[in-house]
């Protein structure tokens, strides 16, 4: 339990670092929400400072920082300045989208990169290892957003999949079942794309933890003894290649929301990218802020769930049992 | 199977062994012939070591002994049978018959499991009862010199040569009639180099176990083996007994391994100060 704490304790530490972060950085962005309207004559100079008093901007960094960190103290997370309304309900609304698109994702990505990766290293150097191999180096290679504008246009050209939104216009008169397929499909682009682009990495990392528990002599000692697959595969491969595994789990969520901001201005999804890229564009700061920290928020949680899963299947994590080497 | 009408008190027969490996690039595959017919014998309760430098095909030759790779060629005699030959389902009764006991102690036991459960293994795949299966533990942790009071850790918790015992420990639970150590005592320090030599010794003489070891360091092999053959190049190049091979080699792959031991004692006791 003391070791949850632990992970828990700076996980807290971590979001209040990339708080200070952010506010640091915006600060440091040149131009603010008020400058377009500096050039408008018909806008007075004391009006934009007027503003600028009431949403705390003319006060110091540090007054700021204390203020939002009042303000995420009541779930606020600070007040959108364009759309007039607390930070964290807005973004809540968007990350429903985004955690609907990651989530999906991430159950694909390994439900596909683990049978995957196991395969490849139980049939190394055969055709199915040779051609995962090649296809994870092309997608490594091969930028996201080349990946993401290829399906796209394919996408689009042979109308394979509805392009841009999360449901359709008529969404409204279609029925229960209806309206869940037509999620589905919109879905089914954006996942896609990062499924394709996150499984390359993945099945490589399975495929080489796997590899070296089957090198291990112990592995061949049970070999030697004539241990059934189901057995060797069960008693001591997944057991003993889990961990780097399960570690990479938090990661590559945190690869997913970074990957799914890119993606889901790429295909209009509605979630939390293209949101922050518009406050990004119009110095919405606290829109900014509270983008990156639900991100930070999920990657730690990825982390934490990772974390209980290793305690859970490693024992030596829970009891702490050191390598007398 | 059939019959072999040559020595009549070799508990082990190889002949003509070969094997080669295939290994892929992407494009391009590369044949690497590993051991090239290899002939040897080993009487029971005895030691045959097989030396060279790394890569001359030595521990493939102790893999397919120990059945872990498939011969591409040759017989493997254990008394009348060529368990080379064997199918699969055929071989498991030979399995128990030869164990091997690696180098590497760290990844020679699964990290998850206990002393306990690394030792009883090879019991619980062939499928050995409960009380059979505790008592031989505690009877093969015992005669490795381990307590069984400790033996509920975790085998990350003991150190090298604890481990290297325990491995003997699962290798012994099956009563095996031949043991494979694949440089079993590289890695280790002097003494417990010198401990675990001690032990395979005295279980070679308490079980009648016949020894094939795989080493490149001749002090060992001077110390345990009756019958000494040389491997380069994936053949056995010289072969004579320990004390014939260690006063007067004749092939010059025998003479330079044994200049270059002499020349690592001599910097080990130029390093450490003691006398040769």
């Amino acid at each position: 339990m003391s070791y949850l704490v632990r992970r828990l304790v700076r996980g807290i530490l971590l979001l209040a670092g990339v708080s200070v972060l952010c506010f640091l950085f915006t600060e440091m962005a040149p131009g603010s929400f008020f400058d377009e309207m500096r050039v408008n004559p018909q806008i007075s100079p004391e009006t934009i400072a007027g503003l600028r008093a009431q949403h705390g901007l003319d006060q110091p960094l540090v007054v700021r920082y204390g203020r939002w960190v009042k303000s995420a103290l009541h779930a606020d997370l600070g007040y959108s300045i364009a759309y007039n309304t607390p930070v964290a309900p807005l973004l809540w609304s968007r990350a429903k989208n985004t955690l609907l698109l990651t989530l999906t994702a991430m159950v694909l990505t390994w439900g596909i990169s683990l049978p995957l990766g196991l395969w490849a290293a139980a049939k190394r150097g055969g055709v199915l290892d040779r051609a995962i191999t090649v296809i994870s180096s092309l997608l490594i290679a091969v930028p996201e957003i080349v990946i993401a504008l290829a399906l796209l246009a394919t996408a689009a050209r042979w109308r394979l999949t509805p392009v841009g939104g999360m449901v359709s216009s008529n969404f409204e008169e279609l029925s229960g079942w209806e309206q869940f397929r037509d999620v589905v499909a919109h879905l089914t682009l954006p996942v896609v794309i990062l499924v394709l682009c996150e499984s390359a990495v993945i099945v490589r990392h399975v495929r080489a933890s796997v590899l070296e528990v089957l090198g291990a002599s112990y592995v061949q000692t049970a070999r030697g003894l004539g241990i059934s697959r189901g057995r060797l595969l069960f008693r001591h491969v997944l057991p003993v290649a889990a961990n780097p595994a399960i570690s990479l789990f938090g990661f590559s969520l945190a690869g997913l929301i970074s990957g799914s901001m890119l993606v889901e201005v790429i295909c209009g999804w509605p979630g939390l990218g293209p949101l922050v890229l518009d406050a990004t564009f119009s110095r919405d700061l606290y829109v900014v802020i509270g983008g990156i920290m639900f991100s930070a928020l999920f990657m730690l949680g990825g982390n934490m769930v990772a974390d209980i899963m290793l305690m859970v299947s490693d024992p030596r994590i829970r009891t702490g049992a050191a390598d007398a080497g | 199977m059939s019959r072999e009408p040559e020595s009549q008190n070799a508990f082990l027969r190889v002949s003509g062994l070969a094997k080669r490996y295939v290994r892929g690039g992407l494009w391009r595959e590369r044949v690497v012939e590993a051991v090239r017919g290899v002939d040897f014998e080993i009487a029971a309760g005895r030691t045959l070591a097989l030396v060279g430098e790394s890569g001359s095909g030595k521990s493939t030759v102790a893999r397919c002994v120990a059945l872990l790779e498939k011969s591409d060629a040759g017989q493997i005699w254990i008394g009348d049978t060529d368990i080379a030959s064997l199918s699969l389902s055929a071989l498991l009764p030979w399995r128990t018959q030869v164990q091997m006991v690696f180098q590497d102690a760290v990844t020679s036991m699964n990290p998850r499991f206990t002393a306990a459960e690394a030792v009883e293994e090879p019991l619980l795949i062939m499928g050995k009862d409960e009380a059979l299966r505790r008592e031989t533990v505690r009877s093969s942790v015992n005669e490795v010199g381990l307590s069984v009071d400790g033996i509920e850790r975790s085998v990350m918790q003991f150190s090298g040569g604890q481990r290297q015992r325990l491995a003997i420990a699962r290798a012994l639970t099956v009563r095996p009639k031949l043991l494979v150590l694949d440089e079993a005592l590289t890695g280790l320090d002097l003494s417990t180099q010198g401990q675990i030599a001690n032990l395979l010794l005295d279980l070679q003489a308490a079980h009648s176990l016949t020894y094939l070891l795989i080493s490149h360091d001749p002090a060992v092999v001077g110390r345990m083996a009756d019958v000494i053959a040389v491997m380069a190049g994936g053949r056995i190049v010289e072969m004579g007994s320990t004390a014939e091979m260690m006063t007067a080699p004749k092939h010059e792959e025998t003479i330079r391994l044994l200049r270059s031991a002499r020349a690592a004692q001599t910097n080990l006791a130029a390093i450490t100060g003691a006398s040769l």
